[in-house]
């Protein structure tokens, strides 16, 4: 037997004191010799068919180095110029057409920004307007302007998306979940409730905006770039320049945040195909303005309809979900499926039906966005929740209770609920804002308080794969080859942990490797909160394998039954005998091996089925509720938190630090999106595109009071993903609260003050008219 | 900000070489740069492009996020709207020139440290060069006052409770 | 290209003057540069010639002279928010200047660029016109004053001639009994521009009653509003709250409020209904403190 091994508690992060210094490198930062400058030069309309590009001029310009056009690329037969992770349907540069305002049509590689920003002035594209689409329902009408016309073209099938595209329509994709006989269900129920709840597109506004370096030497196209999924990125590469893999690298370094937006391929392949033209390193960096039309969340319209019985039972539940995806595709066509199985809710609900589309629009695409179709699932089921116990007189919280998950109980796709925690967060979580449904709101001037909660359930992405490699050195030191992204979330500390644990090492012995292609093993992503679980496993292996290694040769040296040894703090010794010892390094040094070397495989299984949506949703579930006491003022409409707690199962916490700031930053984006953000088109041009005009949480705009409850159960011995977990509970809570302070319900996100003001107002007149 | 140097042009313009540039002296972090720059070009990109300091980052390129902030006579300001031939004859301080000649971590650094105020890190110079103007002026700051003079640094991850941890624990750092 | 501007630094203001006059609409005065980085960074405007006014003495002071505060165009809003004087003069010049942006801005962004800029989200401009202020400007024909209530004209547009530059701003004192106000209304983060701004002075007599009411709203149109004939109901009043509201609904029904993305044309009235009311309300507070005796 092996001792259990100790629980490190780290630091906040390994390497906060180059943070603290400004100098941990990102990719802005790197700078190579005879670096050109990139610049795109994109569609002012929203929908156009281009009739020519004319570079003649930008490319005469002095200091212009390359000009690539959309027409450039589609002539030639050397490279593919599309990627998408799912289809392959956004093109480096637009071919033919442009789909929403900003769609890059032109890329300019030049000595400086400034000369590079000059040439596109000298860019002529000639333009055929065509009619848009702007939202979901005009998208979807019979004789809708169509966005992508051309045959859909599907790249490599992932293991977990079901495609259902349907051709000469704007759907790009369709999920079905069918559990149970929802219609029966509804004939069962004695009270069915049917609302429409819509959530409008986002920014992940990301403080280091999308950017990478390229440079082909050699015939290796080396990419060194902010994302989120370097595999992806390298996949998507060795696609459009037609070369294997092992012909691309692809590194990455600390990201100045993600969210999201920076999974799959972005801006590299302009960038490598500038350097191609060039022979020389290609920067891109994208202005904050270029961001917010280069991905955002996905804007969303639920309609949910709920039945239940007069003992406060859901009995049954029918959403459908329509996902604005944009012009292009990107994750949305997965998306979808996340977003429309979490429609089931944390709740037992024994016949749920949904579907769930992904709509092609002439808007910026929309993809990956932290909460991933959560959030918007969330708002509409919890907000939901309260307005049926609100119309029925049902205490809120009882009218929870009675329903949600327990273990043993079948979630929304199938699988049986194991881990169970939202009844504990849920309780805990009203209990620390004082949570008594007999409370009236309470009135001072025109200022009223009250109080609301919601509770989430969130899948992680299932099957999903992470590997790592292991080295121990012959000092004792401990490597990790992995290539998991640290983008603030503190992944290398959390791997860090884990891997020292696994050796009883200190963590000043263990590295862990940054992203590289070349170098560190395959990764799926580093999103859908699944690093610290997922990657975690894979490090744990491979230290398990470097463990047998070690106890192995330590029974050979010292001649010792390998049950009997234990590993305390670098070194092999007998259990009750710590004279009988050798370290590490010795034991490294009698293998002849120079270091000894451990792979890992970690796969999760799972997959729903094409018609049901039924099977295995994810390999466990990620738990979150949150409860809010507001203030709003009666006169303007204005809502400020006064407390928020926000609970969250965290199964082993494996850094208190990093998850208590994960948790924090989920409060401080979800009440954004609560209160204020939103992406507003007029005409599909975006009237909000800067942070001047786009607001985003500051630290005025945190609750007054914040407590956390990061619920750790040491027995179930799993590590439950938090990055996201306690986001998709903020919006419904807010909401909730706002409504019993003023008898005003928001469905349609952010719950605006002006909202709220036209809601007084109309109750008001009801009330005159009683 | 004055210009004195006795080259700088007044009735006519400032010359530029054969690139459209001119030349800038600017003293940063304690000594005197000389560099060449546009004259539309910006402190921050003077400061990341000539003389490669990272520590200032551009966030949103109008003044609202705080990513690009730098000290001018020991006050912060957006090195994203300044231009840099508006930068003379100031002093200049990044979060380069708060560490010691070994890296040695200010008491405000060591704070942020102490309570890991942050996430991605891509705002924490600006947070860490507001928190020593805030301190200068103001050296028995209250929570609510911080949380006043800080609400123009924005930290997208949202680490703002450990942020204000943080500068209250700076702020006893540096009052010793 | 972005990169062919010239930079002037004249060291009088007659040279800048005489750069405006030669370079005409190529041509734009910088200051804090703020706003007018913004500006040319969102293409904009495109200057090709900058003419910089940090070097000519002067423009940087505030002074107590004769009943006024007198600011020039290059002190920065912060020197403003931060000003001993100010503060004790007119204090509510240094809480309006203290919620301008962040303390970023602020210690760049200049009176003189708050002014010529004429941004109708800006704050200080509403608290301008409520205090009667008195714009000193200077071209080629030399000096004149423009009331404040005069000097806005448009989204971005101002009374300033061609070639003419502000050269400082004079804010009268209010006189003794008088309670000042600004309220500054975000509809969204603590960082955004105002909804609304508005700005109320009441001065009230020994017996209490409102012996002078001025109220100026920022930001709900494309210049700051006031209405002289609305602020004469209260005039011998007192000011009750049956009174600030019918002055708040006159203000509402005499706005033609705009729309953005801080708030619709409705909710912006109905703002500015409640905020003219509720800065009377303080204003008049402020102005029985300092009354009251002792």
């Amino acid at each position: 037997m092996i001792a259990e091994p100790r629980h490190i508690v780290p630091p906040g992060m390994l390497d906060a004191n180059l943070r603290v210094r400004g100098r941990v490198p990102y990719a802005i930062d790197v700078v190579l010799p005879g670096m050109l400058h990139a610049k795109l030069l994109r569609s002012p309309y929203a929908h156009a068919r281009i009739v020519s590009v004319d570079a003649t001029r930008a490319r005469a310009l002095p200091g212009v180095h390359a000009v690539l056009t959309g027409p450039d690329l589609a002539a030639r037969d050397d490279i593919f110029p599309y990627f998408g992770p799912i289809f392959r349907d956004q093109a480096v540069l637009a071919i033919d057409k442009v789909r929403f305002v900003g769609d890059p049509v032109a890329a300019v590689a030049a000595i400086d920004i400034d000369v590079a920003q000059a040439a596109l002035d000298l860019i002529n594209v000639e333009y055929d307007e065509l009619p848009a689409v702007f939202n979901v329902d005009e998208a979807l009408e019979p004789g809708a302007p169509i966005v992508h016309d051309e045959p859909r073209r599907l790249g490599q099938t992932f293991a977990d998306i079901i495609v259902r595209a349907e051709a000469d329509t704007n759907v790009c994709n369709h999920f079905k979940l069918r559990k149970g006989d929802v219609e029966r269900g509804f004939a069962e129920a004695d009270h069915v409730f049917e609302d429409v709840f819509t959530s409008p597109p986002v920014q992940h506004v990301p403080m280091e905006t999308h950017n990478c370096v390229a440079t082909i030497e050699a015939g290796i196209i080396r990419v060194t770039t902010a994302t989120q999924m370097p595999f992806a990125v390298r996949a998507s590469l060795a696609e459009i320049f037609k070369v294997s893999q092992a012909k691309v690298r692809v590194t990455t370094p600390t990201l100045g945040g993600g969210y999201g937006a920076k999974t799959y391929t972005k801006v590299e392949p302009v960038a490598a195909l500038l350097a191609q033209a060039t022979g020389r390193p290609v920067k891109i960096h994208l202005t904050r303005e270029e961001e917010f039309v280069t991905i955002t969340k996905h804007g969303v319209k639920i309609q949910m309809k709920t039945g239940v019985t007069k003992d406060g039972r859901i009995v049954a539940r029918k959403s459908t979900c329509l996902f604005n995806t944009g012009a292009y595709a990107d994750i949305g066509p997965r998306l979808i499926k996340n977003g429309g199985y979490a429609t089931g809710g944390p709740h037992y609900i024994p016949n749920v039906w949904v579907d769930s589309y992904a709509v092609y629009t002439n808007l910026p695409p929309a993809g990956a966005f932290r909460g991933y179709g959560v959030s918007q699932a969330a708002w509409a089921y919890e907000t939901q929740m309260d307005m049926i116990a609100a119309k029925l007189g049902w205490d809120a919280l009882e009218f929870r209770m009675k329903n949600l998950l327990e273990d043993g109980q079948s979630v929304m796709t199938g699988e049986d609920m194991f881990d169970a925690h939202f009844k504990e967060l849920l309780t805990t979580a009203t209990a620390r804002i004082g949570w008594d449904p007999a409370e009236e709101p309470r009135r001072n001037g025109s200022k009223v308080r009250a109080k609301g909660f919601a509770c989430i359930i969130k899948g992680t992405v299932t099957p999903s794969t992470s590997t790592a490699a292991a080295k121990l050195n012959e000092d004792g030191s401990l490597q990790i080859l992995s290539s998991a992204v640290e983008m603030g979330q503190g992944a290398e500390t959390a791997l860090s942990v884990l891997a020292a644990e696994g050796l009883d090492l200190e963590l000043g012995q263990v590295s862990i490797s940054r992203p590289d292609t070349d170098v560190t093993p395959y990764d799926q992503g580093t999103s859908s909160s699944r690093n610290t679980h997922s990657m975690g496993t894979a490090v744990g292996m491979a230290v398990a394998d470097i463990r047998r290694q070690l106890l192995a040769l330590a029974a050979e040296q010292l001649e010792v039954d390998p049950a009997d040894l234990e590993l305390v703090a670098g070194r092999v010794q007998a259990r009750g005998a710590p004279s009988t010892s050798i370290a590490y390094g010795d034991l490294v040094r009698a293998s002849r091996s120079g270091n000894l070397l451990a792979n890992s495989v970690y796969a999760s299984k799972g997959g729903l089925d094409p018609e049901t949506g039924q099977g295995i949703g994810s390999v466990h579930w990620h738990q979150a509720a949150a409860a809010v006491e507001v203030e709003v003022d009666l006169a303007t409409g204005k809502i400020d938190l006064l407390r928020y707690h926000a609970g969250v199962y965290a199964g082993r916490i494996v850094n208190p630090v990093q998850a208590e700031l994960q948790t924090e930053g989920n409060i401080a984006f979800g009440l954004g999106q609560a209160l204020f953000e939103e992406m507003v088109f007029d005409g599909g041009q975006l009237q909000n595109g800067n942070l001047g005009d786009y607001m985003i949480a500051s630290i005025e705009d945190m609750p007054q009071e914040i407590s956390l409850g990061i619920l750790e159960h040491l027995e179930s011995n799993d590590i439950h993903g938090i990055g996201e977990t306690s986001l998709p509970p903020a919006m419904p809570a807010i909401g909730n609260a706002v409504f019993r302070a003023t008898g005003v319900r928001i469905t349609d996100l952010p719950i605006t003050p002006e909202k709220v003001l036209r809601g007084l107002r109309a109750r008001a007149v009801e009330e005159s008219a009683e | 900000m004055t210009a004195t140097d006795p080259s700088s042009p007044r009735t006519s313009p400032r010359p530029v070489d054969g690139e459209g540039k001119i030349s800038l002296t600017l003293r940063v972090n304690g000594s005197a740069e000389r560099v060449r720059a546009r004259p539309n070009h910006t402190l921050l990109e003077v400061l990341r492009n000539e003389l490669h300091l990272t520590g200032p980052r551009e966030g949103c390129g109008v003044g609202m996020c705080g990513a690009c902030t730098v000290l001018v006579d020991g006050r912060p300001v957006s090195s994203c709207l300044l231009p840099a031939a508006l930068a003379e004859d100031h002093e200049l301080t990044t979060i380069e020139g708060l560490e010691g000649p070994n890296g040695e971590l200010h008491p405000i650094q060591e704070a942020y440290v102490e309570h890991t105020g942050f996430q991605c890190s891509y705002c924490t110079p600006g947070f860490i060069l507001a928190t020593k103007a805030l301190l200068e002026e103001c050296p028995d700051v209250t929570r609510d006052e911080a949380k006043a003079y800080l609400a123009g640094n924005l930290c997208r991850c949202g680490s703002y409770v450990k942020i204000l941890d943080s500068v209250m624990d700076a702020r006893d750092r540096v009052r010793g | 290209m972005r990169g062919s501007l010239v930079f002037y630094h004249p060291t009088t203001l007659q040279e800048a003057i005489g750069l405006l006059g030669e370079h005409g609409e190529e041509a734009k005065v910088v200051a804090g540069s703020t706003a007018l980085t913004i500006l040319m960074r969102q293409r904009l405007i495109a200057p090709s010639v900058l003419v910089s006014i940090g070097a000519i003495p002067g423009l940087d002071g505030i002074e107590e002279r004769d009943g006024a505060i007198r600011i020039g165009a290059m002190v920065r809003h912060r020197d403003v928010e931060l000003s001993e004087l100010v503060r004790a003069r007119v204090p509510v010049l240094a809480e309006t200047f203290g919620v301008v942006a962040n303390v970023r801005v602020r210690n760049a962004a200049t009176v003189g660029g708050v002014l010529a800029e004429s941004d109708y989200a800006s704050d200080p401009p509403a608290v301008f016109v409520a205090l009667d202020a008195e714009i000193e400007v200077r071209g080629p024909g030399g000096e004149r004053t423009i009331p404040a209530r005069d000097f806005f004209v448009a989204f971005y547009e101002t009374a300033l001639e061609p070639n003419e530059i502000v050269t400082a701003i004079r804010i009268p004192i209010p006189v003794t009994g008088s309670g000042t106000a600004y309220h500054k209304f975000v509809s969204r983060s603590s960082e955004d521009r105002p909804c609304v701004g508005v700005a109320a002075l009441v001065h009230l007599a020994s017996d209490g009653t409102c012996a002078d009411l001025r109220v100026a709203v920022g930001a709900a149109a494309e210049t700051p509003q006031r209405f002289p004939n609305v602020e004469a109901l209260a005039v011998g009043q007192t000011l009750t709250p049956e009174l600030t509201g019918r002055i708040g609904d006159a203000y509402a029904d005499a706005i033609d409020t705009l729309d953005d993305m801080r708030g619709s044309a409705w909710y912006r009235t109905e703002m500015v209904r409640v905020w003219v009311g509720r800065a009377i309300e303080t204003a008049t507070d402020a102005a029985a403190d300092r009354s009251a005796p002792g």
